[in-house]
């Protein structure tokens, strides 16, 4: 903001009327968070005009640990999605590579020098050929068993109708053959789409809420409507969800989670004898809560154990 | 609400289950009044009414509270009075002053005025006594070093300070009223921050801390606000019959044409507490 800006906007902010300053108790219940929405903006609305009240409750926060923890790329799922992502190609790469410099290693070995081999070695070559022809009862299971050698090798696509076997000869599989190959490739894109379905629905727009009275609600149309689910321990003042996976926290330190969007709970132990006024996952396995006090304490380990920051 | 009263100890304390119910249904009458029973019975469910009890059989006299309050908070108290003072000796003075007016040193119809009879349970006990120590601080530690001694400032040199004399004003109305109108725009969190931000001059991180956000979610809010602020106020000024040139440079103009000094603003007046009795009830 523009120096000559920022001084106006101080001056008018500062020419705010404040009124009535809060009792302290709904300043230190604003500092734990549960304090209800509507003296929460009453609250706000007072402390964004009142300069004695904001330092009171500046001073009045806990102190917390300092340490650097992990909370930025917590926060962000985004942000660990993006690293998540270029981890995993990094790995990817890392195992072509890998793959390549094998091959490299090998190929020149397998490259042996043309003579012409006696007749005998010949038959004995063709012999196991015969004998796996022969073998093709359920071409869909050898279809599934047989090694494909590394495509790198290869100056055309495979075709659905070749047949690969240990030795690294393509041979062209019979009608039959190609039909289950085909069969098993539909089965794949059918099993593909399903999945693609199944994802669909499960990112189907699911939302969470805590009610004013601290019950568990649910909105399955974008937060238009909203139902409550009958959860122990009500009232809670903290939720999140990822996926199936749902936590709330409340008073006296009452933590529960359910593993299957809501339909079930379990009760975790308790962490912390004092209140949960705030949860996030960023996976089914990694979180923080804040308790009252001012304290952080994760898990790596879906909620199991938990450790203070 | 025997349930209530069974979490909240207050048995121990000599506190009976009528005289439980009573003190509940005071704080319901003070804080949500007129409301149905459904939701006084929420509220009720959301108080720390171990807290509750604890202090009201403290403000009441009980020994037996007296030891479970010193066991639990003494030391939380000292050392919330020196993290707010910064400062050993002056935190246990801030933590002593405050234990006085806790355990109520003056007496009105025969009975002890203690300072715990104010907390409701809205939040928790310990929360309270910290808001608490804040408030003392400010009213009176604070300001009271502000208060300089005239011997003290010859000694350290600035003899005679000149008086400062408020700016005369050539502000354009206008532009007073368009950033009123701006500000008045915003939500309240949002004036919130800006006023952290820039009157308190708070740091990202402290300000998340008040807002349970993460740091860089405020980063992004204030660079948004004053961006959206700087556009807004432009355009009410337009709209109040200036050109954008104008209006662009009546926002840039020289920080001596401000009717306000700011830091002369800031420096609140030390003989008005901000938290003084009458305040506080009033907020109660």
């Amino acid at each position: 903001m523009d120096a000559g800006m920022k001084k106006f906007v101080s001056a008018r902010l500062q020419a705010q009327v404040a009124g009535s300053h809060p009792a302290p108790e709904l300043l230190a219940a604003y500092a734990e968070n549960s304090l209800s929405a509507r003296d929460r903006h009453s609250l706000l609305t007072h402390l964004a005009a009142c300069n004695d009240c904001r330092d009171a409750l500046y001073l009045s926060m806990p102190e917390v640990d300092t340490q650097p923890v992990l909370r930025p790329s917590y926060k962000s799922p985004h942000l660990a999605v993006r690293w998540a992502t270029l981890a995993a190609s990094v790995v990817i790469l890392g195992a072509v590579l890998l793959t390549n410099r094998e091959m490299f290693y090998r190929h020149p070995q397998s490259i042996q020098p043309y003579s012409a081999a006696p007749p005998e070695k010949i038959a004995e070559l063709k012999e196991p050929l015969r004998d796996r022809s022969a073998e093709t009862r359920s071409p869909a299971i050898q279809a599934a068993n047989k090694v494909l050698p590394p495509f790198k090798h290869m100056t055309a696509k495979p075709q659905a109708s070749m047949q690969f076997d240990q030795s690294g000869e393509v041979h062209f599989a019979s009608a039959q053959a190609a039909n289950s190959a085909k069969q098993i490739s539909g089965a794949r894109v059918a099993s593909d789409e399903m999945a693609v379905a199944k994802d669909k629905k499960a990112a189907s727009p699911v939302s969470w809420n805590l009610s004013p009275n601290g019950d568990v609600q649910r909105s399955l149309d974008l937060g238009k409507t909203w139902q409550n689910l009958p959860v122990a321990g009500a009232p809670f003042r903290a939720i999140t969800a990822v996926g199936d996976d749902i936590w709330v926290g409340g008073n006296a330190g009452a933590l529960y989670h359910s593993a299957d969007a809501g339909q079930s709970w379990t009760k975790i132990d308790p962490v912390s004898a004092e209140d949960i006024t705030r949860i996030e996952f960023s996976d089914s396995q990694n979180g923080l809560l804040n308790t009252a006090n001012g304290r952080i304490w994760s898990t790596s380990d879906g909620g199991r154990t938990w450790h203070s920051k | 609400m025997v349930e209530l009263y069974r979490r909240s100890r207050a048995e121990e304390f000599g506190i009976t289950a009528p005289a439980f119910a009573e003190m509940l249904d005071q704080g319901a009458a003070k804080s949500i009044p007129e409301s149905p029973k459904p939701q006084k019975q929420d509220f009720f469910n959301r108080l720390h009414v171990e807290d509750l009890a604890l202090a009201r059989a403290c403000a009441a006299g009980n020994e037996r509270a007296w030891q479970v309050f010193m066991l639990r908070f003494r030391e939380k108290l000292y050392d919330a009075g020196r993290q707010i003072t910064r400062d050993d000796a002056t935190g246990r003075e801030l933590a002593d002053s405050v234990y006085a007016d806790l355990y109520g040193t003056q007496t009105r119809e025969g009975r002890r005025q203690s300072k715990l009879y104010s907390y409701g349970g809205r939040g928790s006990l310990g929360g309270w006594l910290r808001t608490v120590l804040a408030q003392e601080y400010i009213n009176h530690y604070r300001k009271h070093r502000r208060l300089v001694s005239l011997d003290r400032e010859c000694e350290e040199g600035a003899q005679f300070p000149a008086v400062a004399v408020a700016e005369i004003t050539s502000v354009d109305e206008r532009l007073e009223r368009a950033v009123d109108e701006a500000l008045r725009s915003l939500p309240a969190e949002d004036r919130f921050v800006l006023a952290s931000y820039f009157l308190d001059e708070r740091t990202l991180a402290e300000i998340a801390r008040a807002l349970s956000v993460h740091e860089s979610t405020i980063s992004r809010k204030v660079e948004k606000l004053t961006k959206n602020l700087k556009k807004q106020i432009v355009k009410l000024l337009i709209k109040m019959g200036m050109s954008r040139r104008q209006a662009e440079e009546a926002l840039d103009a020289d920080t001596r044409d401000l009717r306000l000094d700011i830091r002369t603003s800031l420096a609140q007046d030390p003989a008005k507490a901000a938290f003084s009795n009458r305040g506080a009830k009033a907020g109660e």
